[in-house]
């Protein structure tokens, strides 16, 4: 046996790197305060500075690769698809300056920023949001609410359908292997296709049921409804000062974005 | 007949689970394949119906390659039953179960009838058959899954580990439905890990072992080869053992042979 | 006294016609292992259920009759609290893995997490366990991605390392192929000598040969045979009653019936060897 992983558990939950081990929660404040002012500031310059520090976020945590595929499958059609629509609707809007011409087709300024406005402030948030999820384990996030005094139960039902979304694909693939072997035709067009699919989902929606009743009793007999003090095997580490001020800052820039916007819809601006 | 010559399998992710097999089974043999798990035995019998397809070498079931033609049009001919009867029944009541294959194949009412008839009997599960397949306690919905392909009419009848699950009376039902299907002309294949039960029901044992097969023949052939019973890790049967350990020749495996030799 | 005690106990589960048990009794005694044997649909897994406090609790339905846990009845125990006084085990694998753990050690622990055991100590217990059941190897790996033996040895930790005085183990083998089955039989034998209670409900008749003291056969929802192991696997009624018996006892029988009978019946196959040994051929 590998003592020396048994014994980690003697130390708080650890991943050795800043980003991920901060507190799920503060993580989780930061990023969607920073997230929430950059829709209410509305504005292309905020989005790509949030998106810069998701993106530095990324790298430091090593997850570039797959954080840069995921964050293009959203950027480059939101980019693509605003500005198009963006163009068609403010043509003819008062003051337009013409920048440049694709294919014969005019494009102007002002609809060029409205539309670099919308597109940064999503790409912006879905930034921190995707390196905050690539890098946080539900397990530790419910177990920071668990400390927070959310019940173990909430965190199963949580953390089990999750589990339980991942053997249904798993157990998918065998019941319309096992519709194959039975002689039903999955191979062909459509409709063929159609044909046999729905009869599985009976079976994998059934085999999930049927597995909840013996989990409760499995769980049952693991004590789970034993009243009076729950211990944990992974602790999370105390919550740092400097994560607060880092919440700080965010509820902060959170506020003065809320105050910016009201100020500026007030004409104050 | 089923004929697999020199065929190798690999899984998509590279695993090679079978190495240059050769296996030919005659229409009306009886077919227990032993052996541990991880040794190949499921990856073998999904070859006979199509589900796997050789990576090399080809398997020919009645003179049809099953590289080319779809896994539905070798499994009316090879029907297979998985070990979990979950993966595989799908209808509200054991009798829609039974029923799906030979209304899917468009037969006549009268011959849907004989077909289910015919399969309850032998499966005995007459008084399940309105009942939600879930709520049929494990081992009879396993008989459940065996009747839905029965009633399919294939000409082989691969069955994965019917005997896991089953108290006596399950495999008593389990061995007469072998030699009833045999006799009908229906040929049957098991995969168990039940010594007892390959023993006392099949002609033929194959015992498989490092993605091999490592002995074909009878019984006796098996289970009295101490290499394989250590290569295969199987389990001689209880009467075995003990006239081995008595000393004893002749390849005793049943229980009145020992009487008589005492 | 009787450690659990049944007295003409009738149960029946709700929106059934039938009885699950029929008025059923028996006892069972501290630090003895019992076999429970017959066939399937008997009641074998109900009595269990009842046992484990599962009815009336969590199974409604009509109990009648006394069940009785060191002399409280069932009906007024906790299930909470009997979770932590009896074990269970149960067939299925892959329900028994909790699916909110990545990897073993932290599976194993789970129980204790619910009892509130202190960390280190819970570390320690199960270090012991996974060192007890030979799962050392597995604790870094993810609970659900293990092969269906490997998870049924993970499920037996975690109700081991919350050290109950009984288990209830339910077949715990019929999903196993022969290596998780024999993986299994070498926890059973661990158990056998740790002085728990052991209630073990299986179809493989040599392990209940081997390991039990006592054997009840169940049919029909209730006990149509019991007594020391010896004496009820080798009961001649036992073919007729759908229970099957060790090979080697159905061949005791056979030489009896061939006019050469041994000095008694065997059940194990060691017991077999030293009498027909001894008789000489």
């Amino acid at each position: 046996m590998d003592r020396e992983f048994a014994y980690s558990y003697n130390d708080y939950v650890k991943y050795g790197n800043g980003y991920k081990d901060m507190n799920p929660i503060s993580k989780l404040t930061i990023s969607v305060c920073l997230g929430i002012a950059s829709c209410i500031v509305h504005r292309w310059q905020f989005g790509v500075a949030l998106c810069i520090i998701g993106t530095l976020a990324a790298i430091y945590t090593r997850i570039f690769k797959k954080y840069i595929k995921s964050l293009l499958v959203i950027a480059v059609p939101l980019l693509l698809l605003t500005s198009c629509i963006r163009q068609l609707q403010y043509a003819h809007l008062e003051g337009n300056q013409p920048i440049f011409k694709i294919l014969g087709w005019q494009w102007y300024d002002q609809p060029f920023i409205a539309s670099m406005d919308i597109a940064w402030y999503i790409i912006g948030f879905s930034s921190v949001l995707l390196v905050y999820f690539m890098n946080t384990e539900m397990k530790d996030l419910m177990l920071a609410l668990e400390n927070r005094g959310v019940t173990h139960v909430a965190s199963y039902i949580m953390l089990s359908s999750i589990q339980s979304i991942i053997d249904m694909k798993k157990s998918a693939d065998t019941i319309l292997e096992s519709q194959k072997a039975r002689g039903i035709e999955t191979d062909g067009n459509i409709i063929v296709r159609m044909k046999a699919f729905f009869p599985t989902l009976g079976p994998i929606l059934l085999s999930a049921m049927s597995g909840t009743e013996e989990k409760a009793i499995a769980m049952d007999a693991r004590a789970f409804s034993h009243e009076g003090g729950h211990t944990y095997l992974r602790v999370l580490r105390p919550i740092p000062w400097w994560e607060y001020i880092l919440d700080a800052i965010a509820i902060l820039v959170l506020v003065g974005s809320i105050v910016y916007q009201v100020m500026k819809t007030v004409g104050a601006l | 007949m089923i004929e697999i010559k020199n065929a190798s399998f690999k899984y998509p992710n590279g695993f090679t689970a079978l190495e240059n097999i050769n296996l030919t089974i005659k229409e009306g043999e009886k077919v227990a394949i032993v052996g541990q798990n991880g040794a190949g035995k499921t990856t073998c019998v999904k070859m006979m119906n199509g589900l796997n397809r050789p990576f090399e070498g080809d398997v020919i079931i009645d003179g049809i390659n099953t590289k080319e033609v779809t896994v539905a049009t070798v499994a009316r001919i090879v029907g297979y039953v998985f070990q979990n009867p979950d993966e595989q029944i799908f209808n509200s009541t054991a009798r829609k179960e039974i029923e799906f294959m030979p209304r899917y194949y468009k037969l006549s009412e009268k011959e849907v009838k004989e077909r289910v008839d015919y399969a309850v009997e032998i499966c005995d599960i007459a008084k399940y058959m309105d009942t939600n397949p879930y709520e049929i306690p494990y081992p009879i919905r396993k008989f459940v899954a065996i009747a839905a392909v029965i009633a399919s009419r294939p000409k082989y009848i691969v069955l994965d580990e019917p005997t896991a699950g089953q108290d006596l009376h399950g495999t008593e039902v389990l061995g007469n439905m072998v030699d009833r299907l045999t006799k009908d002309g229906i040929t049957v294949i098991t995969i168990t890990h039940d010594m007892e039960f390959a023993v006392r029901n099949f002609d033929r044992v194959i015992a498989m072992a490092h993605k091999n097969i490592i002995c074909d023949g009878t019984a006796q052939d098996v289970f009295w080869n101490e290499k394989v019973v250590t290569d295969a890790k199987i389990k001689k049967p209880a009467i075995g053992e003990l006239a081995k350990r008595l000393e004893m020749d002749g390849k005793i495996l049943f229980c009145d042979e020992l009487v008589k030799r005492l | 006294m009787a450690f659990i005690e049944l007295k003409n106990v009738s149960y029946k589960y709700p929106y059934t016609k039938d009885f699950a048990l029929h008025d059923l009794s028996c006892s069972f005694e501290k630090g003895k292992f019992y076999g429970i044997i017959g066939e399937n649909g008997g009641g074998k897994t109900t009595l269990c259920n009842l046992i484990r406090g599962l009815i009336p609790h969590f199974y409604l339905g009509k109990l009648t009759g006394e069940c009785l846990i060191e002399g409280k009845d069932i009906r007024e125990w906790d299930t909470a609290e009997l979770s932590s006084k009896i074990g269970y085990v149960f067939q299925n694998p892959f329900t028994q893995i909790s699916g909110i753990k990545s990897t073993v050690f932290e599976e194993v622990a789970i129980g204790l997490e619910n009892l509130g055991v202190p960390k280190d100590e819970m570390i320690e217990r199960v270090i012991d366990v996974c060192n007890q059941l030979d799962i050392g190897h597995l604790i870094k790996n993810n609970p659900n991605e293990l092969s269906g033996g490997q998870r049924q040895r993970v499920a037996f930790a975690s109700i081991i390392a919350m050290d109950t005085d009984t288990l209830v183990i339910d077949e715990p083998t019929s999903q196993l192929d022969p290596e998780g089955t024999e993986n299994v039989f070498k926890i059973i034998n661990t158990l056998k000598h740790s002085n728990k209670t052991i209630i073990l409900v299986e179809h493989k008749i040599d392990l209940i040969a081997e390991f039990c003291d006592e054997i009840l056969v169940m049919e029909n929802g209730t006990v149509a045979f019991s007594g020391p192991a010896h004496e009820v696997l080798t009961k001649r009624e036992l073919l007729e009653h759908k229970a099957s018996i060790p090979e080697v006892a159905r061949f005791g029988l056979a030489m009896e019936d061939a006019g050469k009978p041994l000095e008694r019946v065997p059940v194990t196959l060691d017991e077999a060897y030293k009498l027909i040994k001894e008789r000489g051929r």
